[in-house]
């Protein structure tokens, strides 16, 4: 299907949306509530184009793209209105950038910047504002919502739990925790808004500025979900998620969202330890490596090979996991082998 | 009558029009999208548009930027210049940001509620900066009220709020969306399969590519509920210990007994067949409206507290005066019309074996005693609506083998609903077009046929409709070994004649005041008995209202007009739905249409014929919604 978007002739195909068809033709433009992975609903406005012989801009997000239409994303009129939308946005919202945790990153923050927007009226005196949330994980900022429903939408429509909702009307709507009971603390809100109001609890602000994002596997159990481990001053302080990698496609459980502690905890174990009467004591590799294979033997010598069992652990590789059982099974001579990731 | 004031509706600008009034109360001002009309001299312009954006942010649901923050700018603007800030430039201000708004909102009420504004500027713009700049100001705000309407639930009778429950079921809120329709309407399972929907055709996503499948959407959330085999509950008033009567299981008794059990009133409703639902059970075939659905929803109003009686008919086993004596304080009547009219053709009257009613026929194939209905090969039915389109259709599944229809006018002409006349033409019915029955041809005492006339159309008549003309010397004979007649209802005068202090008009209907009460004090009535044969949903409106007017009269003892009653006449007036309205935008997505059962697999059995939506199906199909909501500012004289 054949369309013009922006004065170039462009093929998209059959059934996308305007958006859909741009974006495939890296023809950007903004927006703010949409995500891919959910369904759009073409509120924040943002993305409105103007299709040639139709007065009215449509939301490119919602709108079907059709053979032979004429698109225009970047006219003098579209982007007055996306300013002055932006505009509306920030009478409200604070923007308290440097405190934010998200400075930088910020969807509307950078829109702000480039559409050159400022809110229609003198603002009132700005009062930061925290409410309790469904899980002590995230910490809930109302004052930065732009209620753009990406957090409501994640949680409805990638986890299923319909924990949060919009609540009031007009200037009064926001996101509300309808169902806390409900939360299971994935974090998949946290992820999907484009702005500080959701932002991990246990960091204080301004403290992700700098760190460097290192993508990695979750080690928790054998789904392997992918994301990037945020590493800042040689510390693990957070996890982010990217929605166009890995199986998991930016969505975690809560022990691999929140769970990254370990990485950095004292209590690890990062020498080899043998216990000597009855006491843990630090042994060099070739020590303990001698000590483990001349008990096996001994064991098994003494036991039979089936009164050895092997425990594995889906935080290691696929292929570890592979030379575990083949030891036990070739070396050992058992099929005594399990793995722990029966979550 | 006085005189408007000034005017503007629909880029008409008008000074010096009729009044506007419904029931007793005169119309001092309205705002809403089309602009502004003001009646009263005494109208504050200021405040009418302050007390207008007060509405727009009480009705925006806060989804989108614009209309979420935009319009809370404007009414901040408003808010100051009634606290007499700011001068005549705040209006320029104001229609800048109404323009933005109404180009970029999501929504209707963001698109076309700040137009107003506009054009008041535009217009009135005088009279506005002199209003301004009246500093003695009275407060007034307690004269203005504000409604949210929109093209389809104007249309609906029972006024259901299409966009809200659409939007629950976009949303993926489909308990939600049930129980939106549950606050009117205790039937969505019945009326999302067999409503006229006047909704559809009053969708504005109509005028850029086809309707939204309001009705469908409607089942879909039933059929949801059904499939999880869950109930929602509904909280009742605590119970007033005042006992009322409901005579007539059907639409809008049940309705009606809904309401009034919810209200806490201790409701009886006598029926006279073994079974509820009214022409819903006994009209409609099993094909389109499962019985079990049907079912499900009278338990879920008896488990309101509300006794249903079958078997008992007024007239032959209790009257209105035992009621009153067994200490009922009021009675509603939803008789119905389950009489049929007759054709007026040679033969009819002779009780040939083999000629039946439609309304008989098809209440014994819904009650299960096909040993009552006629026996025979060959089917001819006679007229052109839903009713004769049902027998039609009722009848291959009875064993007939071949179905003949035979209407008066042409396919274009018939009052019965398109989408039934294609799915029985599918099922291999044969229409006979512009042919009028002359006289039913008998052998024995047993009918062989059905003699026809062809008709040609001639002048409109009275319905706009043109009126068909004999073709003389035209006549032939359908060979049918069984006529039904289906041309129309009418009340069973029989009952409806014998009710003391209860008067019937020229057309053998009850005659009912604008509250639905008869001639006889706290007796009420609605659905067809009042209107004559008409839609279900029109049915479940007048049970519903009649149940509030019942409260109202057992409570204070009086009858009056409810605001929603009040509006009805003038929001009707300003035509919340343009059928010549361009929108200015993109369609192309057509509706998600309908699966069915193959035609010749579901003739041979009374299994639904229609398939309900899936919920990915359903989510898709009222993404299609434009949310036609409109915002309406209003105060009386």
């Amino acid at each position: 299907m054949q369309m013009i978007i922006d004065g170039k002739t462009v093929i998209a195909e059959e059934g996308k949306t305007i958006l859909e068809a741009a974006r495939s033709n890296r023809v950007f433009i903004p927006t703010l509530c949409y995500l891919e992975k959910l369904l759009p609903i073409g509120s924040c406005r943002l993305c409105i184009v103007e299709i040639q012989g139709h007065e009215n801009p449509v939301t490119a997000c919602t709108t079907k793209a059709f053979d032979g239409m004429v698109i225009e994303t970047n006219t003098p009129r579209l982007r007055e209105m996306r300013k002055q939308t932006l505009g509306f946005i920030l009478q409200t919202h604070p923007m308290d950038c440097k405190l934010c945790d998200v400075a930088g990153r910020c969807q509307l923050e950078n829109l702000v910047k480039e559409y050159g927007a400022e809110p229609p009226m003198p603002k009132r005196a700005h009062k930061a504002e925290e409410r309790p949330y469904s899980t002590p994980a995230i910490r809930y900022r109302p004052d930065r919502c732009i209620a753009c429903s990406r957090c409501i939408r994640s949680c409805r429509e990638v986890v299923g739990r319909s924990v949060l909702d919009l609540s009031g009307n007009g200037i009064g709507a926001k996101m509300d925790i309808v169902a806390p009971e409900r939360c299971i603390s994935c974090g998949e809100c946290l992820s999907a808004c484009p702005v500080g109001a959701l932002t991990h609890a246990n960091l204080p602000d301004g403290v992700s500025e700098g760190a460097k994002k290192v993508a990695t596997v979750c080690a928790y159990c054998g789904v392997g979900c992918s994301f990037e481990l945020n590493v800042k001053d040689n510390k693990a302080i957070k996890v982010t998620t990217n929605d166009y990698v890995g199986a998991n496609k930016g969505s975690l459980c809560v022990k691999g969202r929140f769970g990254y502690g370990y990485v950095n905890s004292p209590e690890r174990l990062t020498v080899p330890m043998i216990k000597k009467q009855g006491v843990l004591k630090e042994a060099g590799w070739e020590e303990a490596i001698d000590y483990v294979a001349s008990r096996l033997a001994e064991i098994k010598g003494k036991h039979g090979a089936d009164s050895i069992a092997g425990l594995t652990s889906a935080k290691c590789t696929n292929e570890d996991n592979y030379v575990f059982q083949k030891f036990m099974r070739a070396v050992i001579g058992t099929n005594n082998i399990d793995h722990c990731a029966r979550l | 009558m006085g005189e408007a004031v000034y005017c503007y509706w629909n880029n008409k600008r008008v000074e010096g029009e009729g009044q506007l009034s419904y029931s007793d109360r005169e119309v001092a001002a309205v705002a809403g999208w089309g602009g502004i009309k003001v009646f009263d001299p005494e109208i504050d312009l200021l405040e009418l548009c302050h007390e207008y954006a007060k509405a727009i942010q009480r009705y925006s649901c806060g989804q989108c930027m614009p209309c979420r923050a935009g319009t809370s700018v404007i009414l901040e603007l408003f808010d100051k210049l009634m606290a007499g800030e700011g001068g005549p430039d705040t209006l320029d201000t104001i229609k800048n940001l109404s323009e933005t708004i109404s180009k970029t909102s999501m929504c209707q009420i963001g698109q076309s509620s700040p137009p107003v504004f506009i054009h008041i500027i535009e217009h009135f713009r005088e009279r506005l900066i002199k209003s301004i700049q009246d500093k003695k100001r009275k407060d007034n705000s307690g004269k203005f009220s504000s409604i949210l309407t929109a093209p389809c639930m104007q249309a609906c009778p029972i006024h259901l709020n299409i966009p809200k429950y659409v939007e629950e079921i976009k949303y993926g809120r489909f308990e939600k969306s049930l129980e939106v329709i549950r606050e009117r309407l205790p039937l969505p399972g019945v009326l999302g399969r067999v409503c006229v929907r006047p909704c559809e055709f009053n969708c504005r996503r109509g005028l850029i590519d086809e309707p939204v499948q309001i009705k469908h959407l409607k089942r879909f959330v039933a059929d949801f509920e059904v499939e999880r085999g869950k109930r929602q509950d509904t909280a009742c008033a605590p119970a007033k210990g005042i006992k009322v009567a409901v005579i007539g299981a059907g639409p809008a008794g049940l309705t009606c007994a809904k309401f009034l059990a919810q209200a806490g009133y201790e409701t009886t409703i006598f029926e006279m067949l073994p079974e509820s639902g009214g022409m819903a059970a006994v009209g409609i075939p099993d094909y389109r409206l499962p019985r079990e659905i049907l079912r499900r929803e009278v338990e879920d109003i008896q488990r309101l507290g509300v006794r249903i009686v079958y078997n008992t008919s007024l007239g032959a086993h209790f009257t209105l005066d035992d009621l009153e004596g067994q200490g009922f304080k009021a009675v509603f009547m939803g008789l119905g019309c389950h009489c049929h009219k007759s054709m007026g053709i040679e033969g009819e009257d002779k009780g040939y074996y083999g000629f039946v009613p439609g309304v008989y026929f098809l209440r014994n194939v819904n009650l299960g005693l096909l040993d009552e209905i006629p026996k025979g090969r060959k089917i001819a039915v006679v007229g052109g609506g839903n009713v004769a389109i049902d027998c039609v259709r009722t009848a291959s599944r009875v064993g007939f083998d071949e179905a003949h229809l035979v209407y008066r006018r042409s396919r274009k002409e018939m009052p019965a609903d398109a989408v039934e006349i294609n799915d029985a033409e599918a099922e291999g019915v044969q229409y006979h077009f512009l042919t009028a029955p002359k006289r039913i041809v008998a052998e024995n005492n047993k009918v062989v046929g059905l003699e026809c006339l062809r008709m040609e159309l001639g002048e409109p008549d009275a319905s706009g409709r043109r009126r068909p003309v004999e073709v003389p010397g035209s006549e032939f004979i359908i060979a049918a070994d069984v006529v039904v007649a289906a041309i129309g209802q009418e009340g069973d005068s029989g009952c409806f004649c014998n009710l003391p202090g209860v008067e019937i008009n020229k057309r053998g209907t009850f005659i009912v005041n604008e509250h639905f009460m008869t001639t006889r004090a706290g007796v009420f009535s609605g659905g067809d008995c009042v209107t004559g044969p008409d839609v279900l949903i029109r049915a479940c409106a007048h049970g519903r209202l009649s149940a509030m007017k019942i409260d109202k009269y057992l409570t204070s003892g009086k009858l009056e007009s409810f605001e929603e009653e009040n509006i009805e006449g003038f929001v009707k007036e300003l035509n919340v739905y343009d059928p010549a309205e361009d929108l200015q935008i993109p369609g192309g997505v057509k509706r998600l249409p309908i699966k069915h059962e193959p035609p010749l697999e579901r003739k041979k059995d009374f299994r639904e014929a229609e398939k309900g939506y899936t919920a990915q199906e359903a989510i898709s199909e009222a993404s299609r919604c434009l949310r036609c909501y409109r915002v309406v500012t209003y105060a009386y004289k």
